[in-house]
């Protein structure tokens, strides 16, 4: 992707959609740094993920998939590479600051690859399209207790 | 570890069965754990305190195998999931 076609494509997009962008590049930044410094349960700690799944009601979808979309989108033009769960817990952080629930799950398949990926609502967030395989080992959620979003 | 020893498997570990596997999640280390079927099944049996001896006793019936012939196996992999923190020892033993 060189610059030109970056900014054109960037053009196109609307100011939400940009802000948003802006802001998963930078949580994936921050995250990445979490992720090589800090043991996992100290994230899951400061994130405010507690071990459970978050409501599977579909309220607030629209925003839940815009946030996802940005930070699926950020992720593939970040220069470092952004791992599923990096994306995982930026869409988790993205919707926590709308206070949407976000449940992020940790799975392995039968090779011992290991795997993460965001749910909010009815959907997955980050991380679907290598989902298939994979075995849910861990489910923790931010927002556990909230049974549906405001909106 | 004596034969003696009680050994009960660490609670609030979140695991997942997989075939016939089970793959532990061990958050203190960041390691996934992935047990085969036989060390599933001593995985199961220590979710109660046991006895290595007792173990044994149990595996050797279920496998059809001498106590000692599973000792052998057994104890070198308890001291490896004890050294990953998936297992202690239990105050039984201790007292």
């Amino acid at each position: 992707m060189n610059i030109r076609r970056v900014s054109r494509k960037l053009g196109l997009l609307s100011w939400t959609q940009r802000s948003l962008l802006l802001e998963a590049i930078v949580l994936l930044g921050v995250v990445r740094t979490a992720i090589l410094l800090v043991p996992f349960r100290y994230i899951a700690r400061t994130v405010g993920l507690e071990a459970g799944e978050s409501s599977f009601a579909p309220g607030s979808m629209q925003e839940a998939q815009q946030r996802g979309w940005a930070v699926r989108t950020a992720a593939a033009y970040t220069p470092w590479l952004s791992t599923c769960l990096a994306q995982a817990l930026a869409v988790a952080l993205l919707l926590r600051q709308r206070r949407i629930p976000c449940t992020l799950y940790l799975g392995v398949d039968s090779s011992h690859r290991a795997h993460a990926w965001a749910r909010s609502g009815t959907e997955v967030l980050t991380g679907a399209n290598a989902r298939e395989g994979f075995v849910t080992v861990a489910a923790f959620s931010t927002l556990r207790d909230l049974l549906h979003s405001a909106r | 570890m004596e034969t003696t020893t009680t050994l009960l498997r660490k609670k609030g570990l979140l695991a997942a069965p997989m075939d016939n596997e089970v793959v532990i999640l061990n958050m203190p280390t960041n390691n996934y754990i992935a047990l085969d079927a036989t060390g599933r099944r001593i995985w199961e049996l220590l979710e109660n305190p046991l006895t290595i001896d007792d173990l044994c006793h149990i595996l050797s019936l279920q496998f059809k195998a001498s106590p000692a012939a599973i000792a052998a196996d057994v104890l070198p992999f308890l001291a490896d999931m004890r050294a990953e923190g998936l297992l202690h020892e239990h105050p039984a033993s201790l007292a």
